[in-house]
């Protein structure tokens, strides 16, 4: 691992993120001679989905992870290794922001910030859980699913012991297998969506039958450990006094409100939650790319074209930033992405890139298709926005309330800006990653606004909380 | 905060394993140099190269990061994304602990987060 960033001589083709779609676009590069620099702020490469574990293991990866990733992960690697001559990849490398005009992005990397320019940016850098306030979940013990399945998958801790999964989609399945094989006890699986969503869907899940089989598989597997998945079902709220003890689960109707008549209490010491994710997309508006908003697939995220280019000259986007649709399509808009920047340079016209890409883009048609299957299931409805109560803290970092955002609602505030700027809400250390989505669907709510009307915050530099220190050895 | 000479004192005294009952694996079963650390000033084992966060978890420390607001909570996306792990390492304020590795010598406070010596973000507005 190095040390320090070592800036090329004449600037290279940057790529932020070591995901699937980052790795690939950076292999697919060096496939045609192209060198290139990875950026990511993860101790080692492979993203949320391939996170190498932190400690040395004769399996190489968790032994929670099933044969079939751990393939792909292997080979993910393997490749990157094998074009290490011609892929620079960073570690604990965090990106700051960009500078446009400038054609650099800022590196906080070993407590020193760097400028690295570049001659085309990739930002890859994929997706969040969505976090939904509900009362009490900002206790300790209450978790993302993913966040928890990275302490399994990645630092091979247990987070808790007894666990009850609330939320939606596959992952949930996912988690509740790793968590029982890893010694957790999964108390059972709310998905909020109803199985009849599921069942109308089955035509759109046909489209990837190894991807369906695969979902099977985990199903029949928590039969048999007597794991329950119940359908319909969702969080309320979360007590206890210095942490989670007591979990309360209900039925939701079909716009998840839940039916607090029909409430249960279960006693577990962790919750695990994920009601979707949001496109991690604070560098391409930092930088001034044009954003779309879409419901289902992770929010706002970056418009691009059919080779991923963004609206800014130079910079292109892949993988869940510019749409949550997993990692397999990832894996394929990063390379297609990659081809789109060799059209650029002139290395190939657009009809032999467009023949490279066929079986691609035949592949990413399927699998969006697959992904499509889970839209009616598991798109966040309004009832979510009704689970906190006044006293239930909507941002964390600057401790802003339900009723804080409610009095500045009635003033007549009507975008996110004002209200950060009235409430201090978004304001804080993580810029509104956590509250943002909440703040947004709820104002939609209450004013009866558009998502376009009410905005986004604006994501602003540096995109993390960095001592003056590292600038300063920066300079030197 | 110790100093380094009672740092180096309380670090000789721990003979036994602090027991981490939530590890995944047993001792043997990972490679990583077992090392000692501080946690609140007390000496504890961790595995070198870990993440802060798991070494907490594993030791059953999950209420933490005292937000600007004094104010405990849990860490939450476990990925660097939403500042609700921070913990003071090395004397220095507002660390993720889900983004630190452990290295020797490490000093990790769970009680304090100071807003201190960070450029704070500059308003676009
Ligand atoms: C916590 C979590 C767990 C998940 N687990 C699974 C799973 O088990 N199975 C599954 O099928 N899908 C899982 N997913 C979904 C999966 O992550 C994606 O479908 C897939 O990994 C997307 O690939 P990607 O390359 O687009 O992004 P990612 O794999 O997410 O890679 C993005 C990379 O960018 C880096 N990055 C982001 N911002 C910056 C910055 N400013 N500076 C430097 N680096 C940056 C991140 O560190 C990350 O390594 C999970 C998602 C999350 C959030
Ligand atoms: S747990 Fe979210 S930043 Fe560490």
């Amino acid at each position: 691992m190095m040390n320090e960033i070592i800036v090329p001589s004449s600037p290279c083709p940057v790529i932020i993120g070591a995901g699937p779609a980052g790795i690939n676009a950076a292999i697919t590069l060096a496939e045609q001679g192209i060198e290139s620099i990875i950026v990511d702020e993860n101790p080692a490469p492979g993203g949320a989905i391939f996170r190498q574990p932190t400690k040395k293991i004769s399996l190489g990866f968790s032994p929670v992870i099933d044969n079939k990733s751990r393939q792909r992960a292997t080979r993910l690697l393997e490749n990157l290794e094998r074009y290490k001559d011609k892929i620079t990849v960073y570690n604990r490398a965090q990106v700051l922001g960009g500078l446009s005009e400038g054609d650099s992005i800022i590196v906080l990397h070993n407590n020193r910030v760097t400028e690295l320019h570049y001659s085309a940016l990739f930002i890859c850098t994929g997706c969040y859980e969505r976090s939904h306030p509900f009362p009490g979940w900002t206790l300790p013990g209450v978790m993302g699913v993913g966040g928890m399945q990275l302490q399994v998958k990645s630092n091979l801790v247990r987070p808790g012991h007894r666990v009850v999964i609330t939320g939606t989609g596959p992952l949930l399945l996912l988690a509740a297998k790793q968590f029982h094989d890893a010694g957790m006890e999964v108390v059972g699986v709310y998905e909020a969506g109803q199985k009849m969503d599921l069942y109308r869907e089955i035509p759109a899940l046909l489209a990837d039958i190894p991807l369906l089989f695969d979902g099977i598989k985990y199903l029949s597997y928590l039969k048999k450990q007597g794991i329950p998945v119940h359908y319909g079902w969702g969080i309320v709220g979360v007590r206890g006094v210095s942490e989670v003890s007591e979990i309360t689960v209900a039925p939701y109707d079909k716009d998840w409100q839940p039916l607090l008549n029909k409430q249960e209490v279960i006693n577990a010491d962790s919750l695990a939650v994920n009601y979707g994710f949001t496109s991690r997309t604070q560098l391409t508006q930092q930088l001034g790319c044009a954003h779309s908003y879409y419901h289902d697939r992770g929010g706002f995220k970056p418009d691009v074209d059919k080779w991923h280019r963004t609206s800014c000259e130079k910079i292109y986007a892949a993988g869940d930033v510019a749409g949550i649709y997993g990692s397999y399509v990832a894996e394929v808009e990063g390379k297609i992405s990659a081809y789109g920047h060799l059209v650029d340079l002139g290395q190939i016209n657009d009809k032999e890139a467009n023949l490279l890409c066929a079986s691609l883009r035949n592949n990413l048609k399927r699998l969006i298709k697959f992904q499509h299957g889970f839209s009616k299931l598991s798109s966040p409805k309004e009832g979510l926005l009704s689970l906190p109560d006044k006293n239930t803290v909507i941002c964390r970092c600057e401790n802003v309330t339900l009723d804080k955002i409610d009095n500045a609602i009635a003033t007549g505030i009507g975008d996110v800006t004002k209200l950060k700027m009235a409430t201090r809400a978004g304001m804080g250390d993580c810029q509104g990653k956590s509250c943002g989505d909440f703040c947004r669907n709820y104002l939609a709510k209450q004013t009866q606004r558009s998502q376009q009307q009410i905005g986004k915050l604006n994501a602003r530099f540096p995109l993390a909380p960095v001592t003056f220190a590292a600038f300063a050895a920066g300079e030197k | 905060m110790l100093n380094k000479n009672e740092f180096q004192t309380q670090k000789k005294s721990i003979n036994t394993i602090t027991l981490r009952e939530n590890d995944m694996l047993y001792e043997g079963e990972i490679g990583n140099r077992k090392i000692v650390i501080m946690i609140n000033d007390e000496a504890v084992y961790a595995y070198q190269g870990e993440s802060v966060l798991s070494t907490l978890l594993s030791h059953k420390i999950r209420g933490f990061s005292q937000n600007d607001h004094g104010k405990v909570q849990g860490p939450y996306c476990g990925m660097g994304v939403c500042y609700c792990c921070m913990v003071k390492i090395n004397g220095i304020n507002k660390q993720r602990a889900c983004q630190h590795s452990i290295e020797d010598d490490m000093r990790i406070d769970t009680r304090s987060n100071h807003f201190t010596t960070l450029i704070p973000a500059f308003e676009k507005e």
